[in-house]
């Protein structure tokens, strides 16, 4: 396969995007949420361990082996091909591959509501007051129609209802800027943007802390996200929660840093940058993720706050926050646009994979291989955003992308470096250019820890309530029809079992696809 | 907030402020290699 000449023009640039990319809703909405359900402060002690012995190894895993594989290409199976050959090098690319772009079909889909409402709070036509009718108390009230907001907007109420919405045309602008930026290349397009995109981000940041930490009675608030209960230590579950978070959290087993980083030279320094990324991500998520959201939210809707999901606390409990609070329609518009930039951020990194894989497999111009690449994502968007009822479509290829084969390139790439190359080898190659060593005992960790708490973890994945075999068992409409109730009509749960077999059916195919095309792309360039 | 969350807040703001702050002094040291 032809090697790009493109390369990063700043050591900062690269730390920049690789740290941007891992900043997304994930720091601001999923780890306030998690700390508050599993023990609040308590919570801190599984999420340091975690980081220390799962997030900072895989990490710098991917960027030493990232740059280790770059010296022949950039795409995931000229990387990989440095480390094995045949059909588990067809199969560990595919999934490489796969995991970036099918992120991005979904995640760009999370990146417009982001900015449609950053947009409706800059222009105030956001109505969340609810109507004097409702006979229920003011909180409940707001969140009502704040609920109703969100799912109008959205699309969730039926299939096909988010194209009747003004959605659709976000979504367009999102996928508008990303190409952008990636057709703009590396250096001129990643980097350039990334540069701008996190001080911008860490000054908005800092003006909602402000206005948060200003509230009356805030300390009631930071109370329940920090006081700790330390029973929670205990059970199992706070642990994989801590785990998963950082394994989130950092973006790692994306395939998305071995492709940033194979485009390093082998002077290059990878130690200190891939600990300055996931330092820079979690001072973001901890100061930012830990000072505002749960504090903000209990002391407006009290406890009810720690109920929310992800969604429900983003889009609908801080929205209806902000039109609560004194200014808010300001401070609305800042939080939205703090969570464009960091979605954006972050799709942007997805997009560059399959670019790459597309000009380097087989020899396709920036201006063949984005229309391609646009095209390919644009068509599975439309059929996520669709199939939208419930946020169905949108659920499930999270699940089997964004969770499960994610462990699967996360637990490969740890093989790979302790057993394959070697802890010895590798820290050799880790030490080149290197502005800091790798701290003792790093090699045993990787080795024998690392891996150990990735199938912890992972066991603990498939046997959980909302694991594995349950997203097995919601394929069937026979056991989806027993979880009919007040909240699930029948209509809903055969819709459900429908749309999870066919995002299932679909990400084999596309699996199967990129497998394939792996192949050509090794024939093509007689490598296999 | 009671003392033990606020003794565990400011340590884990100043955990991963000084992390950060670490390499950002290894980076400006570094930089004219």
């Amino acid at each position: 396969m032809s090697k790009s000449n493109e390369e990063w023009g700043s050591r900062i640039g690269i730390i920049l995007v690789v740290a941007s990319g891992a900043i997304g809703l994930g720091n601001f909405l999923r780890f306030p949420g998690q700390a508050a359900k599993f023990g609040g402060g308590a919570f801190m002690v599984p999420y340091i361990v975690s980081f220390l012995i799962l997030g900072i190894p895989v990490c710098l895993s991917e960027w030493i082996m990232g740059r280790m594989g770059g010296k022949h290409g950039h795409s995931a199976p000229n990387i990989f091909k440095n480390y094995m050959s045949g059909i588990p090098l067809q199969v560990t690319s595919a999934i490489a591959l796969i995991i970036p772009i099918m992120i991005y079909t979904y995640y760009v889909f999370i990146e417009a509501w982001c900015l449609a409402y950053a947009v409706d709070f800059v222009t105030g036509s956001i109505n969340l007051h609810p109507p004097h009718t409702l006979a229920t108390s003011s909180s409940e009230a707001l969140i009502q129609t704040s609920t109703e907001h969100f799912n109008t907007l959205t699309g969730t109420k039926a299939n096909g209802a988010s194209f009747e919405s003004k959605i659709v045309y976000y979504v367009l602008a999102c996928y508008a800027m990303n190409f952008f930026l990636v057709y703009r290349g590396i250096a001129k397009g990643l980097e350039a943007f990334a540069k701008m995109a996190v001080p911008v981000l860490l000054i908005s940041a800092f003006i909602i802390l402000g206005k948060v930490l200003s509230l009356d009675n805030i300390s009631v608030g930071l109370g329940r996200m920090w006081n700790p209960d330390w029973s929670a230590l205990l059970r199992g579950e706070v642990w994989i929660a801590a785990a998963g978070q950082i394994f989130f959290s950092l973006s790692v087993g994306f395939g998305i840093v071995l492709t940033l980083a194979s485009y390093l030279k082998e002077k290059d320094d990878v130690q200190l940058s891939g600990l300055s990324a996931a330092s820079l991500n979690e001072f973001v998520e901890v100061v930012f993720g830990g000072l505002i959201t749960i504090p903000v939210g209990f002391l407006f809707l009290g406890a009810s706050v720690v109920s929310f999901g992800t969604f429900g606390m983003g889009f609908v409990a801080l929205p209806a926050i902000f039109s609560q609070m004194q200014g808010g329609q300001f401070f609305g518009a800042i939080w939205f646009f703090i969570l464009f930039i960091a979605a954006l951020t972050s799709s942007v990194t997805m997009v560059q994979p399959g670019i790459t894989f597309l000009e380097e497999g087989f020899h396709f111009k920036r201006k063949e291989s984005i229309p391609i690449l646009f095209a390919f994502t644009l068509s599975i968007t439309l059929l996520i955003v669709y199939f939208n009822k419930n946020l169905a479509a949108l659920d499930h290829t999270d699940f089997w992308i964004g969770t499960f084969l994610i462990y699967v390139l996360a637990t490969i790439q740890i093989l790979i470096y302790g057993w394959k190359i070697g802890t010895k080898e590798a820290r050799l190659e880790g030490a080149k250019g290197a502005l800091i060593p790798l701290p003792p005992g790093f090699d045993f960790i990787i080795k024998y820890i690392t891996p150990a708490f990735l199938l912890i973890i992972f066991t603990a994945f498939v046997l959980s309530e909302d694991g594995l075999m349950n997203s097995f068992n919601r394929m069937s409409e026979t056991y989806m029809l027993t979880k009919v109730s007040a909240t699930l009509t029948t209509e809903d749960a055969i819709n459900q079992a429908q749309v999870a077999r066919g995002v299932f059916l679909g990400i084999i195919s596309i699996f199967l696809f990129f497998v394939f095309l792996v192949n050509l792309s090794l024939k093509k360039n007689k490598e296999i | 907030m009671n003392l033990e969350g606020t003794l565990i807040m400011i340590v884990s703001i100043s955990l991963v402020t000084g992390l950060a702050a670490f390499c950002v002094l290894k980076i400006m040291q570094g930089h004219g290699k």
